[in-house]
């Protein structure tokens, strides 16, 4: 799999996401949905036990406490209801979970507008769409056929390399008779290879010399290899290549643990969003196999990544790409090389942390309210001097009405703000983001007055699975102890 | 002690739940006719003084029933922004926008009118004024939006203050405790000042919050300060520069749209104030709610439901008993909402049970 996470989830991961019926709210998993109803909804208030569900909670107030529950707290007002059992994702009736699903998708794109909007004046110069509301007419369909794009970018790398092979194109069975293993890389970079046509034509002609060509262009074929079973799904239709170093290097020794392998498990094959996704496993089974017997090599770990992402096809075309293939090159920049459009967003965590849109109600950031306040006219001081005592007196006068005016100016102000939502929203996230170096720690979550139990969930962004189920029940604690 | 009669037992299922109850406020009679600015506790009885925009500073005594009766008042010639107590509670000083300082001696003019002596002027609206003691004597320390801060000595008449220091900016709020002064003023910085030595800015820093800084208060301990911005967020910041891996900041005060989803409305924090005893503290902001928080857990102890008002300002008592909420208006949504509808009140809050002591068992984080 590739190792760099998209920074936007797509439209699936997010209907993906489990939520809860209650409040609404999404989480990363399940268990955190579970505690969160637990803490949120489910919660006895007079003793603080958690119980499983609203009935469960109906039941044990009954019992514990003589009380009849009502409601279930915290919850949206149309949603309180006790009737239906709810557990973690279970009992939603259809239609709730169809108008969620709806919602999500509404919130999808808008977001994604909203993004290009907010996106647009930064990378100004890429591609030409400029900056503000104008450019998100054109991005948005950028950010939306991501597929698209890197079909097209393949195609177009596939087609100069092919004119630069002199003519060499879209046949599979073509290219074989090329020469030299790091050129042999160009053409198709690891992208093409998805298509590699057939195994059985490698059969057919291989040359008796397998040690020293394969030890020079070893790291950048090796993971062909695996692909080349692959009945070559006619994914793009556009250029076959067929590496043809493999075939012509690989000696008759070697060819029968392959045909072994394509036979017995094809690795899945996936092509999804543009990127390519070798089963690491697979592949490292097969690399580390072939490698061993020629010469020493790097640790296979690195290899999968590297042909799988189209664009880098540059960096798979030079030779010296081919020889330091290790894990840490791996994840250098050009391993991350994505659509620009992709690649200027901000991250996924700070957009989930806050909400899209922030309206401070108070927005005058440099002057304070007591100053306004003490400009109006029944505030002004008349400075209590008799020769002055005319002056003093129409000065306020003015004073008052010019900040009459001034004092209107919050209002409008705030009417701006609404249109400025988004830059200013940039602005806030940057303020609480971690690229501005300071020595405070933010703690929003723990902290925040909407939910102290919600802590697991953030965190959970940033730990592994396991510690931020630790997290959760280290708040589930906490919140016993109340 | 069941201050304002509260019986512990029916307030105990209560406090067990996050959400505070306000049902049992009591709220001051004759309270001012314009908005609060300021509250403060003498640290001698339940005195409460109440500065505020109609020109004058109140004084309340508190009685075991939690009522209030005015004790007794005195005027200045405007709006009065800021009000402190000497450190023995017998002393009151306020300040505002005539420019000047006035002290009254609570001991001296037992009985009748209060009759304030000026001690304090400066070229602009003084925002701010707190008492501390220097070698045992009483010292006002003022605060102006003339970006100066100004120490008085009360005992001088001669109008000459006892040490100036220029600030970067218009003082907006001051706190002291012990020998520690924190100073924060416009354009977000703060000033540090150890009174031990009055005359050095022990440290100027740019305030860890990113928007205008409306109010800071000095921890109960003096080690250091909590700052609060017009952009619901509050900071914690230690003053030794071993103890900024326990700085934070937290978000408070803000409300989901109740239309959209996603949108958040941000109000100010307007107040914040230490609880003497157990070191925990209030936020109080525009949206008139208050909370209390404890910030070595990192968490919050009990929020309470809109009061029907900004808040204004916010004290605990010297015993941390009671505590005292101003509500009325702060101008946080300009001239508009400026009505003359608009509650101006102030309660008093009992603190019952735990709902101020920090959480046993819950460790430093």
């Amino acid at each position: 799999m590739g190792k760099k996470k998209r920074t936007h989830p797509d439209l699936q991961d997010k209907l993906d996401r489990p939520w809860c019926f209650y409040c609404e709210r999404d989480f990363d998993d399940l268990k955190i949905l579970i505690s969160h109803q637990k803490a949120k909804h489910f919660k006895c208030e007079r003793c603080g036990r958690r119980l499983n569900t609203a009935g469960g909670l109906q039941v044990h107030m009954n019992q514990v406490h003589k009380e009849t529950l009502t409601v279930v707290e915290n919850a949206l007002p149309h949603r309180h209801g006790l009737e239906i059992e709810i557990f973690g994702m279970e009992g939603i009736p259809d239609e709730v979970v169809a108008q969620h699903n709806q919602r999500v998708t509404q919130q999808h794109f808008a977001d994604l507008h909203e993004r290009s909007i907010a996106t647009g004046n930064p990378i100004a110069g890429y591609g030409g769409f400029g900056g503000g509301a104008g450019g998100s007419g054109h991005k948005k369909p950028k950010l939306e056929s991501k597929e698209d794009l890197k079909k097209r970018l393949a195609e177009h790398k596939a087609r100069k390399a092919a004119e630069k092979e002199g003519g060499a194109t879209s046949s599979g069975n073509a290219t074989p008779l090329d020469g030299t293993p790091g050129v042999v890389q160009s053409p198709g970079g690891g992208f093409q290879s998805v298509g590699s046509p057939s195994f059985g034509g490698a059969h057919i002609s291989p040359p008796p010399a397998y040690g020293h060509p394969y030890g020079q262009s070893a790291y950048s074929q090796a993971p062909q290899h695996p692909y080349q079973p692959q009945p070559a799904p006619l994914l793009h239709g556009t250029t076959y290549y067929s590496p043809p170093v493999t075939h012509a290097t690989a000696s008759p020794q070697y060819q029968n643990p392959y045909q072994g392998y394509s036979m017995t498990s094809p690795p899945p094959l996936q092509y999804r969003g543009g990127a390519y996704h070798p089963p690491p496993h697979s592949m490292s089974t097969a690399s580390s196999d072939m490698h061993q017997p020629p010469n020493t090599l790097p640790p296979p770990a690195g290899l999968p990544q590297r042909p799988s992402f189209a664009p880098d096809v540059n960096a798979e075309q030079s030779p010296v790409a081919t020889s330091i293939h290790e894990p840490a090159q791996n994840e250098d920049p050009a391993a991350e090389t994505t659509p620009a459009a992709e690649k200027a967003v901000p991250t996924k965590k700070k957009y989930k942390k806050d909400p899209a849109f922030i309206r401070l109600v108070y927005t005058d950031n440099e002057m304070s309210p007591e100053e306004k306040m003490a400009k109006l006219a029944r505030y002004a001081f008349v400075p209590d001097h008799a020769k002055e005592t005319v002056l003093g007196v129409s000065n306020s006068a003015v004073t008052g009405a010019v900040n009459s005016i001034l004092a209107a100016e919050p209002t409008a102000d705030m009417v701006d703000n609404t249109i400025d939502d988004a830059g200013l929203s940039t602005s806030l996230n940057e303020a609480s983001g971690k690229t501005v170096p300071e020595p405070i720690e933010e703690v929003p979550t723990t902290m925040a007055d909407e939910a102290m139990n919600d802590t697991g969930t953030v965190t959970a962004d940033t730990l592994v699975d396991k510690n931020a189920i630790a997290t959760a029940e280290k708040t589930r604690d906490e919140t016993m102890e109340e | 002690m069941s201050l304002f009669g509260g019986g512990s037992s029916a307030t105990q299922a209560a406090t067990s739940s996050t959400q505070g109850d306000t049902s049992k406020d009591v709220e001051v009679a004759n309270p001012p006719e314009d908005s609060i600015s300021d509250l403060s506790f003498s640290s001698a009885a339940n005195l409460l003084a109440v500065s505020s925009w109609d020109k004058k500073v109140r004084i309340y005594e508190i009685n075991n029933n939690g009522e209030a009766t005015g004790k007794n008042y005195f005027e200045m010639g405007d709006a009065v922004l800021s009000c402190a107590w000497s450190k023995d509670g017998t002393k009151l000083v306020a300040a505002g926008a005539d420019r000047s300082a006035m002290m009254v001696d609570l001991k001296a003019s037992q009985g009748v009118q209060l009759q304030g002596a000026k001690v304090a002027q400066h070229e602009d609206t003084i925002r701010c004024v707190k008492m501390w003691q220097f070698n045992g004597n009483d010292m006002v320390v003022t605060g102006s939006w003339d970006k100066t801060v100004k120490y008085w000595d009360p005992r001088d008449s001669s109008g000459t203050p006892a040490g100036i220091i220029q600030c970067p900016n218009r003082v907006y709020t001051m706190d002291t405790r012990d020998n520690l002064l924190v100073v924060g003023t416009a354009e977000r910085q703060i000033q540090v000042i150890n009174l031990s030595k009055p005359q050095d800015v022990y440290k100027t820093i740019s305030s860890p919050l990113k928007w205008q800084t409306r109010v800071v208060s000095c921890f109960t301990d003096a080690t250091g300060f909590a700052v609060g911005s017009i952009e619901g967020r509050c900071a914690i910041q230690y003053v030794e520069d071993k103890d900024v891996g326990l700085n934070f900041s937290f978000k408070c005060h803000r409300q989901q749209d109740t239309s959209q989803r996603d949108v958040a409305k941000v109000y100010s924090v307007n107040a914040i104030s230490f609880h003497p005893v157990h070191g925990t503290f209030s936020t109080a902001g525009s949206d008139g709610t208050f909370h209390f928080w404890d910030k070595d857990a990192k968490h919050r102890l009990k929020g309470y439901p809109e009061v029907g008002g900004s808040i204004t300002a916010t004290a605990f008592n010297n015993n941390g008993q009671i505590f005292a909420y101003a509500v009325s208006y702060d101008w946080s949504k300009g001239y508009a909402f400026n009505t003359p509808q608009y509650p101006t009140k102030i309660k008093l809050h009992p603190v019952i049970g735990d709902e101020c002591k920090p959480r046993p068992g819950s460790k430093k984080r």
